[in-house]
């Protein structure tokens, strides 16, 4: 009694130190890389001895026992290869490698430390002899990762929302303010939820990446930086496991090679793709639906009364006995903790000189540039309810928190822990998009429930109860805690016009003379489901066969249930972006590869004949939606080239680049596309061309992704214009005049030490002038190319300036670089 | 799986047949020549033979129509003649359906798509018209009869010597419409479905039957070079079809469903299905490749709709009587959000979602959105009844789930043919002025046309002393006797009705106006104790309406604010408004002289976080231009307050914005009570 009660005491301690370890690590200014790394260590300690504090000993399963030195050297291997693949990662961001080296290196890494895990998977597992590439799931994600890392970070970020969220995350880092996103001149951020911008700013500090004021792209040894590597990383983790936990779902269900062509489906559908490149919201929210998704079919091809996974570890005189149950609690305490030393370390401060302990503050204004023309000048905002301090909130949810992992972890259902953990991971989602995050699962549950099952008991709904309780346990803290700092600005504009007002009334989105009817999202699915597109009449025409069984038939009736309730939700609201169909795009191209499964499979079969009919419609189809790519008019941008960019940009009728043309490629990739799907009508090498349908798409997402994004980014963004400027010698520390730009990008790479002037024809003359008088000959400017005679007019003043645009529309069609050169200044040319 | 043999419902079939008849005949009775397709035609076979263009110049468009419209011209009961063929031809391609179907499937099936294809509005309300759509429709059903049952292997030779020169002359007719691509390829895609059936079996039957048909699909694509580069992307034919299939559209996800699951059927119910599911997906194509060239073809292929529906509900009804499989709870939820998305569209996207069946915009489309809504919402029930298990009504387990499909959509279907057909012939052809005239006329009544085309009086029989080309000549014309009518196109009511109070100072009598109507009827001068039904008497007034705010300012431009007001959708004013209020904000103007063009009324509401602002772009009914010296002009702005309005007192402000409205140029305020250009126009409490 008396050592369980010391244990237990211990198990406590050790949770508060690792906590408190986390709260120093909000508030010290300890380097980069080595916070992130302490803080996740200690978020597991944290994590893990509260689970091995609130489970009873003797509520632990038998099982066979493993020695730590079985698994010693794989689980080395495995964290060599993770340093590995950070150091590859912090190199890249530093610029040494170049785009060749970066590709070749993180992928590489990645590759490696995938292996490792497999190795160290079996170990545990007791596997042995099974070669990797025989496996399923290890090529799947290996087709991943070749399709979707070489070339992540190689083209700067794109508008509007790459950008936006990028400042918002750089300015994140640098203000030391996790709490209240703030962006470059207009002050703090309220349009989206927060976990896009805290992984991109986690990812920032954990690859050095330097956000101060006009740092940003200073990379090692005289390198221009690569940050979009930091920015999107994340977001490839993020698209990895969440096909990785579908696929594993669907492997569940329909076999492991459903699974496989689930996963290689998804990976190079062009909606997906694309999201995986860019460091939005999107992917987030998606990702952690299809998480969630995954977790539900695993718990619908779980037989009842199953248990938990159990393993026993021996550590020297210690035993870690290791179950899904705790896993889950585990989970659920990781995504929670951080939070909970977030809301704690806004009422202390240590340092050096010790700890201070103080009442909420927030305070406006861009880190280090706050005295720059038309940035936010910097003061201390009034807290909206200073009574209740974040230390408070932290407390109650830690509280809630340890309540709810106890129950977790006294589950003993494995398809109830399934269920529970797929609301546990539907948090980040939520906290990226909003409510999103959690619709589409209850949708499916609803849907499920009501259309097959229809009978309700008390021991079946625990489990969603329990995972109900712990989703608001991970979401509610910054909301709720940003409320109590901001108020009702801060609930007005994130809740009520962001996330209904957008449901409900159009809200800037770019769709004027559009038909925005049912249609519209049947339009961009095709675009977004490409080169797949003709293979989704059959793929949805596979409903209710006969001998598939119940448990795949509810599958099929949840995934279809995913996609309509997705495809519905984004036809009735009311503002519409082509990438708000996104979420609909997964359960699509699951069925596609359940269908391409089976074509694999099952060659010949019953319904050979409709299969061969549906073929024929799926070549149609394939050549029409592909026509669009090259095929389109004068008047739309690139002949219909940058569909695949307004599937993740808006303004779309920006012009599109008239020295990139990818018409031909296109073309071809369409007609080999309509060929092998026309091809599977035959009787025989149905399997030959589905495996061509395959390789297809393939060679297709290769070339979407490494020479038509890398080719048609730069312009769509302003990377390298500022790093035209930052390699200006002569431009001294003077700020980057944005003059009428609101696109961010040049707030992000410059670090936010701009000069803007927006409308500021008045303005402008004055701050030149005072400049002359400060001895500046030279300032440089960055602005749209069709504003430079706008530019060229605003400068005169009582001193006349030159304006040179520096960049041609070759390089950027949108935006130039131009110097302004005062006319008696000393030409350094 | 042979349904059971009950002989009295083939009556059924045979019924469905009349029903069509019935129905056409009974719309043909009220119909007048409408706009569009019909009054070209005639209108070009009017120009006579030899002159250019006649025969056809935009893409997919062949000779034969207007060969039959010339004949209808030139005979005074050729119109008539031409319209019963049509029903008859109509007819015929019904028949073919319910045979192919009856022969491939059995009765049970074919009856339902019989009925199907009878009553689907796309189908019915083109029978009776001199529309090419008749004929490609029957030619279209009548040829993938035929095909898909000379590739049956039970056919024998005599049979299909017969199929093949019946298939080979609904050919002709189709190619002679719509062109090789529709009039061939659609309706021979049993071709494509006989050699993908034959999978290698049969070497010699798959290259024959796919060489035949390639030859057709060179044939098709020749002279479509302006389908390269289109705007026209791949959705189009989708989006536009099931508009144009309604109410069947929401069963498609069943009926696709079925095609799809008759694997274990017998060998020819493959066939019909292949050949269903091909067909579908090459009408896809034709369409997509017609509507790139430039080509404005409804659905040809209803028939494949007809029959595909005829397959599912046959299968459905065979599941709760004998115990077969269930429709898809997949395909009936898909069916079922189809259905509620369909039904927004109609509501939120009268002109996208109404037009395709009626290929012009309707003015007041509330008939024919409750037309529209109605099915859908019944079709919703009866998908919801059936996902959920067997209907609870008392006697519903009698009727098999199939019929109640077959039941509400066929119900659905009727009723959207009645009241949508009604709003669509009110607003395209001027009958209802024409009537009023015609119940008006004496012997001294002289009428003239404005903006009416010369084919359309002629064909409607009303004999017209003159047309005008200028306003102010048919202005002028027309107020100079009492007993003068003229009939114009609606959008010149403005324009007339300003040079009438120029003239009169009073507003232009009108007389029998149907709201939906685009054509309307003037009178130089009412008869005692008759009104006006000009809708402009309560927009344009001789002094100012009671019971609004007085906002008395000046402009710089000859124009003054007077009132504003703010009412709800009933039209009563109201002091306070909630977040997503719906109403209007009317502005009363005076005209202080001649006003020039090129002005908008704009309202703003402050309501915060995001103001209220809407803006009566151009004037839309009553513009600047046409403001004459007194006129007192009120303005309505549709307004709504944003959903998340935040509670407190809201400041209303208006004012007259500069044309094209993109920006904040203004009319300048020289007086009144105003800030920035914007006149106040009181506050309004938001609660």
């Amino acid at each position: 009694m008396f050592a369980e009660a010391r244990a237990s005491i211990t198990k406590g301690l050790v949770a508060l130190v690792a906590l408190g370890l986390v709260v120093v690590l909000f508030t010290a200014r300890v380097p980069g890389p080595l916070a992130i790394a302490l803080g996740f260590v200690a978020t597991l300690v944290c994590a893990a001895s509260v689970v091995s504090l609130v489970e009873a000993p003797a509520s632990t399963e038998r099982a066979a026992a493993l020695e730590i030195r079985a698994i010693g050297g794989p689980l080395l291997a495995l964290a060599v290869a993770l340093a590995l693949v950070q150091t590859g990662l912090v190199l890249a961001v530093a610029g040494v490698l170049g785009n060749v080296g970066a590709a070749i290196v993180c992928t590489g890494t990645f590759l490696f430390a995938t292996i490792m895990a497999y190795r160290l998977a079996d170990r545990v597992r007791g596997i042995s002899g099974r070669p990797l590439w025989a496996r399923y799931s290890f090529v799947a994600i290996v087709l991943q990762v070749l399709v979707t890392l070489p070339l992540l970070g190689a083209f700067g970020l794109t508008d509007p929302w790459e950008t936006h969220y990028g400042e918002v995350a750089r300015e994140m880092v640098a203000r030391h303010d996790p709490m209240s996103p703030f962006w470059a001149h207009e002050g703090f951020f309220r349009t989206k939820p927060v976990l896009d911008f805290w992984i991109q700013a986690l990812s920032f500090q954990a690859t050095n990446v330097h956000c101060a004021s006009g740092q940003m792209l200073v990379g090692l040894f005289g390198h221009v930086a690569r940050p979009e590597w930091a920015a999107r990383y994340p977001i490839f983790v993020m698209a990895l496991v969440g096909n990785v936990t579908l696929g594993f779902g669907v492997a569940r269900t329909f076999g492991k090679r459903a699974g496989f062509f689930a996963q290689l489906v998804l990976a190079t559908t062009a909606h997906f793709a694309l999201l995986g490149h860019q460091s939005i919201t999107d992917m987030p929210l998606v990702s952690s639906v299809m998480t969630s998704i995954g977790l539900w079919l695993v718990s619908r091809a779980t037989p009842e009364g199953a248990r938990p996974f159990v393993a026993r570890l021996g550590i020297g005189k210690w035993e870690v006995v290791l179950t899904s149950s705790r896993l889950v609690a585990g989970l659920f305490l990781v995504l929670l903790v951080p939070q909970i030393g977030l809301l704690v370390s806004r009422n202390i401060d240590v340092s050096m000189q010790g700890a201070l302990i103080h009442a909420d503050r927030v305070i406006s204004g861009s880190a280090g540039n706050e005295h720059l023309p038309g940035q936010v000048a910097r003061v201390v905002e009034r807290i909206a309810f200073p009574k209740v301090w974040p230390v408070h909130q932290g407390l109650a949810w830690a509280f809630l928190g340890i309540l709810v992992a106890s129950v977790i972890v006294s589950i003993r259902d494995a398809r109830a822990l399934a269920i529970t953990a797929a609301f546990v991971v539907c948090a980040p989602g939520t906290l990226a998009k909003g409510p999103a995050g959690f619709v589409f699962l209850s949708a499916v549950v609803v849907v499920v429930w009501l259309m097959d099952e229809r009978s309700v008991s008390i021991d079946k709904l625990g489990p969603y109860a329990i995972g109900v309780f712990a989703l608001a346990i991970l979401v509610v803290p910054w909301f709720l805690a940003m409320h109590l700092r901001h108020g009702r600005a801060f609930t007005d504009e994130l809740v009520m016009r962001h996330m209904i007002g957008r449901t409900l009334e159009h809200l800037h989105d770019t769709n004027e003379g559009e038909d925005t009817s049912a249609r519209y999202y049947l339009w961009q699915l095709g675009y977004g489901l490409f080169p797949w597109t003709g293979l989704v009449p059959a793929a949805l025409s596979t409903w209710g066969r006969p001998h598939d069984g119940p448990v795949r038939e509810k599958a099929r009736l949840g995934l279809v249930a995913w996609a309509l309730v997705a495809f519905a939700l984004v036809t009735v609201m009311k503002t519409k972006f082509h990438h708000y169909v996104f979420p609909a795009v997964p359960p699509i191209a699951v069925l596609v590869g359940v269908e391409l499964s089976r074509l694999f499979g099952e060659p010949g079969g019953r319904d050979r004949t409709a299969r061969g009919a549906l073929a024929v419609v799926g070549g149609i189809l394939t050549l029409a939606v592909g026509a669009d790519f090259f095929a389109g008019p004068e008047s739309y941008p690139g002949h219909g080239q940058a569909r695949f960019m307004h599937l993740f940009t808006y303004m779309y009728r920006r012009s599109w680049p008239s020295n990139v043309d990818l018409r031909i490629p296109l073309l071809v990739l369409t007609v080999v596309a309509t060929v092998c799907t026309l091809g599977l009508a035959a009787r025989r090498g149905r399997r030959i061309l589905a495996g061509a349908v395959s390789a297809s798409a393939f060679v297709f997402t290769l070339f979407l992704l490494d020479v038509y994004l890398v080719r048609a980014a730069p312009h769509w963004g302003q990377r390298e214009l500022v790093a035209a400027w930052m390699a200006k010698p002569d431009r001294g520390a003077e700020p980057l005049i944005a003059w009428n730009m609101n696109w961010k990008g040049e707030n992000f790479y410059a670090g936010n030490h701009v000069a803007i002037f927006l409308n500021g024809h008045a303005q402008l003359p004055a701050y030149l002038a005072g400049k002359r008088k400060e001895g500046r000959g030279v300032l440089y400017a960055v602005c749209e190319h069709s504003r430079v005679s706008e530019l060229r007019a605003a400068t005169r003043g009582e001193t006349t300036w030159e304006v040179t645009p520096l960049t041609t529309a070759a390089q950027n069609d949108k935006f130039v670089l131009v110097e302004l050169r005062a006319a008696a200044a000393p030409s350094t040319r | 799986m042979s349904s059971p043999r009950i002989p009295w419902k083939n009556a059924v079939a045979a019924l469905a047949v009349v029903a069509l008849f019935v129905v056409t005949t009974a719309l043909l009775a009220s119909r007048g020549v409408s706009e569009g397709t019909e009054l070209r035609l005639l209108t070009r076979a009017a120009l006579g033979p030899s002159s250019p263009g006649v025969w056809g110049t935009a893409p997919l468009e062949g000779g034969l129509p207007t060969a039959i419209a010339t004949w209808a011209l030139a005979h005074p009961w050729g119109l008539g003649a031409v319209r019963f063929a049509s029903v008859v031809l109509m007819a015929a391609g019904v028949a073919a359906t319910y045979v192919a179907t009856r022969t491939l499937v059995d009765a049970h099936a074919a009856r339902i798509s019989a009925l199907v294809l009878a009553t689907l509005p796309l189908y019915a309300m083109h029978a009776g018209s001199l529309l090419p759509e008749a004929i490609t429709f029957a030619a279209g059903a009548i040829t993938f009869a035929c095909a898909v049952l000379f590739v049956r292997d039970e056919t024998r030779t005599r049979s299909r010597i017969v199929l093949g020169a019946v298939a080979t002359i609904a050919v002709m007719l189709g190619v002679a419409t719509r062109g090789v691509l529709l009039g061939a390829c659609v309706p021979l895609a049993p071709l494509v479905a006989a050699g993908v059936l034959a999978d290698g079996k049969s070497r010699f039957k798959t290259i024959v039957s796919l060489v035949g048909y390639g030859a057709f699909v060179v044939l098709g694509l020749r002279g479509l070079g302006a389908a390269r580069e289109s705007a026209v992307t791949f959705d189009v034919p989708l989006a536009t079809a099931v508009h144009e299939l309604f109410p069947w559209s929401i069963a498609l996800p069943v009926a696709w469903s079925s095609l799809a699951r008759s694997a274990r059927a017998r060998e020819e119910t493959r066939l019909f299905s292949t050949s269903v599911l091909v067909g579908l997906g090459v009408a896809y194509g034709g369409h997509l490749l017609a509507a790139r060239a430039g080509a404005k073809v409804p659905f040809v292929a209803p028939h494949l709709v007809a029959m595909a529906v005829g397959l599912a509900a046959r299968d459905a009804d065979h599941a709760s009587r004998l115990g077969g499989r269930k429709p898809s709870s997949v395909a009936l939820l898909a069916s079922l959000v189809f259905a509620l998305l369909l039904a927004r569209d109609a509501c939120l996207f009268p002109d996208t979602s109404l037009v395709p069946c009626s290929y012009a915009k309707i003015p007041e489309p509330a008939l024919a959105r409750l037309a529209t809504l109605v099915p859908l919402v019944a079709g919703a029930f009866v998908i919801g009844l059936v996902v959920l298990g067997s209907p609870r009504f008392p006697f519903a387990r009698l009727i098999p789930t199939g019929t109640w499909f077959v039941g509400w959509g066929t119900a659905g279907a009727l009723l959207f043919l009645v009241l949508h057909h009604k709003a669509v012939e009110s607003a395209l052809s001027p009958h209802a002025a024409l009537d009023a005239y015609r119940g008006r006329r004496t012997t001294r009544s002289t009428l003239a046309i404005f903006g009416v085309s010369e084919t359309m009086a002629k064909v409607s029989g009303v004999a017209h002393e003159t047309s005008f080309s200028s306003a102010e000549a048919a202005s002028l014309w027309l107020g100079d006797d009492p007993s003068r009518y003229m009939v114009a196109k609606r959008e010149l009511r403005a324009e007339l009705n300003s040079l009438h109070r120029a003239r009169f100072g009073v507003n232009l009598p009108e007389i029998g106006t149907r709201e939906a109507s685009d054509t309307v009827l003037f009178v130089g001068a009412l008869a005692a104790g008759e009104t006006s039904q000009n809708p402009l008497d309560t927009i344009v007034r001789d002094r100012a309406p009671e019971g609004y705010f007085p906002a008395p300012a000046t402009f710089s431009i000859p124009v003054d604010a007077v009132a504003v007001r703010i009412e709800d959708k009933r039209g009563r004013a109201v002091s306070a408004v909630g977040s997503g209020f719906e109403g209007v904000v009317n502005v009363v103007y005076r005209a202080r002289g001649a006003v020039p063009a090129g002005y908008c009324s704009f309202v703003h509401v402050d309501v915060r976080p995001t103001r209220a602002a809407v803006e009566d772009k151009e004037l839309a009914v009553y513009p600047t231009r046409l403001w004459r010296s007194g006129d007192f002009v009120v303005v309505s702005h549709p307004l709504k307050i944003p959903h998340g309005a935040t509670a407190g007192r809201a400041e209303v402000g208006f004012g007259l914005g500069v044309l094209p409205c993109t920006d904040d140029r203004r009319a300048e305020v020289v007086s009144g009570r105003h800030s920035g250009n914007r006149v106040y126009g009181g506050s309004v409490d938001v609660r």
